[in-house]
């Protein structure tokens, strides 16, 4: 395959992922989340894939690297749900504990049968409004305009488009959303956005590497609140409702 | 290279058992380092820079010894006054942890170490991210509700907010030309008179915008500062003194970085525009909640908004006097702070019986400290009028030098900077009406603090060696801060040599020689 035929199946994986983006966006509750997140997270890794395959025809080493990089977002795609169960549910347990519980089978089972009702409570708190869908297309809107102006490549501009969305997007989830969880998603969200940005749009060199590097970060920063900050929220709070961080004002 | 020495002690010094000696001794280690690299930075012809890696490689001009200076001393000192915020901690904490304290304090110094020395964009990048994840966990240390509440949000925040610079960053790469790939990111190379001419403007100006939004978010710049009263409130005090002093500084560096490339691109109109802007809007958002009645550390932590804005500002004026002035200010402010938060952490130890009687709410309680521990009532009552800007204190001065240079700006318009003079005269208007009402603002905090019933017995009428040893610090941050009002010495190193070093790199990207 040439590189233009590579550069349209990304393009596309990518429209996929903006679909999965808008889905989240406008679903209320978290359970519901998860999986769109999880189909967002395999295309991703698929468009990985698919920049490695290319890279090692042109270059071993770069694309050896990126082909080991796809493995974050199929690792993403396999942590996040057991992640977010256990993050929904209140235990008083040290951080090193902590991460073992996540390949207990039995802990996670019962977490999962607690932490399904306190994502579908927050269903009923807050419906999404059609505002939030308004918001989205205008934020589509923008991002696509931006891009296109800038870039001449069509195919390369759409791309560039997409990850800019994805951005905006999760800054939309962010913001829509009222319970942790789903700012936590609003986070991966825009993580992927940049990923893909950062393996599509990069000219072929080390750049891409030291990118990607930053990335994985990024992902840590997220597991870390996930993993330390979250259980010590419900330990003082007692739920995962946004509103009820709001002591500090002023 | 003293620096590799000391970048591997610091790296080093984390294992648990001595831990505060081991911190200071190293930390003092790492800052005589750091000043005879100064030394040897400002002798040397060409920046030294060391390639470990392609990819990693560190690069040492004057502007970013300044920083590393910077850091080190205000980690200096604040590794001292972890010696009581630890005392104080094992008393009303259930999740009393010294080792995972002085670790989290050490990493967090490393890595705000790093932000200034790499050359790979990207890295620095890396680097300020990791300042942001090591911060958290040690604004999380204390484990109460308000400390959780504040590092999730101060987490949550400038994670949003920072990965804007890297999409910046991201859009610098795409406007460097195919073919020169090798240099990319490289900012050392990036100043390269091929690579700048042929930058995509679009692009370069597009990066400048997320740059600043991004690292503004880490810099405390409003409107997305929301973050900073929180963490700086809730923190301990010598967390609050770096994360003020120095972590807000490094995000401006990174800020600096891209400026320079901007303005090598553009005229520097446009970054000027932006960050008197940015700055002003800083300056009258902190003004309101200086005024309001609120927690003390609030009050400073609002403050450093304020001083951020000041900053911003200076850099925006752009002349040759007023970066001067804005990288002055930058050491003054962090010297000031730091001696502001670590004085009230030692009266707020003090106080703690009392305080932990009473709901934590009532911490403003605390008043009539000049009665009760008179000592530290008059570093507080100084350290307070050095952040106003009183003479004979240092921070009068640099927030002269920027206001002078802000009327004479307006006076005679140089050619090179053209902001539309009656923007600039409007701004230099504000400026002077807000920083003058902050001024009241803080001295009505100070003294509310100062005067007033004292709510414990004095218990310096026989100090102790310890107590003795605690205060000598603070008498040495006065005394700095009052030569710098006076006069920039020339001793240890050459500092207007390295400040005007600095503003030529900020000017033309690199030191041309003199």
């Amino acid at each position: 395959m040439n590189a233009e035929t590579f550069e349209i199946i990304c393009n596309v994986l990518a429209f996929f992922m903006l679909f999965m983006a808008i889905m989240i966006s406008t679903t209320s509750t978290v359970n519901r989340m998860i999986p769109l997140y999880q189909i967002q997270s395999g295309l991703l890794a698929l468009i990985t894939g698919f920049t490695a395959v290319q890279f090692i025809n042109q270059k071993l080493l770069y694309g050896m690297v990126v082909l080991v990089f796809s493995a974050v977002p199929l690792l993403l795609l396999l942590i996040i749900k057991p992640l977010l169960v256990l993050a929904s549910v209140p235990e008083d347990v040290s951080p090193e504990k902590r991460i073992k519980r996540l390949f207990d089978k039995q802990v996670l089972g019962e977490a999962r049968q607690r932490a399904y009702p306190a994502w579908l409570a927050q269903c009923t708190t807050r419906p999404i409004a059609f505002g939030t869908a308004l918001l989205d297309l205008f934020l589509l809107t923008l991002a696509f305009l931006i891009a296109f102006s800038l870039v001449k490549k069509p195919l390369t501009a759409n791309l560039l488009a997409i990850s800019f969305s994805l951005l905006l997007l999760g800054l939309s989830v962010m913001r829509s959303k009222t319970d942790i969880i789903s700012q936590i998603m609003g986070l991966l969200i825009m993580e992927h956005g940049m990923f893909l940005a950062a393996i599509r749009l990069i000219p072929m060199s080390l750049a891409i590497v030291a990118f990607v590097v930053s990335l994985i970060l990024y992902v840590m920063v997220t597991l870390t609140i996930l993993v330390i900050l979250l259980p010590d929220i419900h330990r003082i709070s007692g739920t995962i409702q946004v509103d009820q961080q709001e002591r500090l004002q002023g | 290279m003293p620096f590799l020495a000391c970048a591997a002690v610091l790296v080093f010094r984390r294992k648990p058992g001595w831990l505060n000696a081991c911190t200071i001794l190293f930390s003092l280690i790492s800052l005589l380092a750091s000043l005879r690299l100064a030394d040897e930075v400002l002798k040397a012809s060409e920046p030294p820079s060391f390639d470990f890696f392609p990819a990693v490689a560190l690069y040492l001009d004057s502007l970013s010894i300044y920083f590393v200076l910077l850091v080190n001393l205000v980690a200096f000192i604040t590794s001292i006054y972890a010696i009581p915020f630890l005392k104080y901690d094992q008393q009303y904490n259930r999740f009393h942890n010294p080792a995972y304290f002085h670790a989290f304090l050490n990493l967090f110094h490393l890595t705000m170490l790093l932000v200034p020395m790499v050359d790979n964009l990207v890295i620095l990048w890396i680097a300020v991210e990791l300042t942001t994840i090591f911060s958290t966990l040690l604004v999380h240390y204390q484990r109460s509700q308000w400390a959780v509440e504040a590092s999730w949000k101060f987490l949550m925040i400038t994670t949003t907010g920072i990965i804007f610079a890297l999409l910046g960053t991201l859009f610098l790469i795409n406007a460097i030309p195919p073919k020169t790939e090798e240099s990319i990111m490289r900012w050392s190379m990036m100043l390269n008179r091929d690579i700048v001419n042929n930058l995509d403007k679009n692009l370069v100006m597009l990066s400048f915008l997320f740059v600043l939004i991004g690292y503004g978010t880490k810099a405390g710049l409003a409107p997305m500062h929301t973050w900073l009263p929180d963490g700086h409130g809730e923190a301990p005090s010598p967390v609050s003194a770096l994360l003020s002093g120095v972590m807000l500084k490094s995000a401006l560096y990174a800020i600096l970085r891209f400026y320079v490339v901007t303005n090598l691109v553009f005229s520097p109109a446009f970054t000027s525009m932006l960050l008197i802007l940015a700055g002003l809007f800083s300056l009258i958002l902190a003004t309101p909640f200086i005024l309001k009645k609120n927690k003390f550390k609030r009050i400073l932590a609002y403050h450093s908004l304020e001083h951020m804005g000041i900053i911003t500002f200076g850099i925006g004026i752009g002349t040759s006097a007023a970066l001067f002035g804005a990288l002055l200010h930058v050491l003054n402010h962090a010297l000031t702070k730091a001696l502001m938060f670590l004085v009230y952490g030692n009266i707020q130890y003090a106080h703690s019986k009392h305080l932990q009687s009473s709901s934590a709410d009532e911490e403003e309680q605390i008043s009539g400290v000049l009665k009760s521990m008179p000592l530290y009532g008059t570093f507080l009552g100084l350290g307070g009028l050095a952040l106003v800007g009183s003479p004979p204190f240092s921070i009068f001065m640099s927030k002269l030098m920027i206001l002078w240079s802000a009327i004479s700006e307006v006076l005679h318009p140089s050619t090179t900077i053209s902001i539309p003079r009656g923007i600039l005269i409007g701004a230099v208007v504000l400026f002077v009406v807000t920083v003058t009402m902050i001024f009241g603002g803080l001295v009505s905090h100070v003294s509310r603090v100062l005067l007033g019933k004292p709510l414990i017995r004095s218990d310096e009428s026989k100090p102790s060696w310890y107590s003795l040893a605690l205060m000598t610090p603070f008498v040495f941050l006065i005394f700095m801060l009052f030569v710098f009002g006076v006069c920039i010495p020339d001793w240890p190193i050459d500092f207007p040599q390295l400040l005007n070093n600095c503003v030529e790199i900020l000017q033309q990207g690199r030191v041309t020689g003199s």
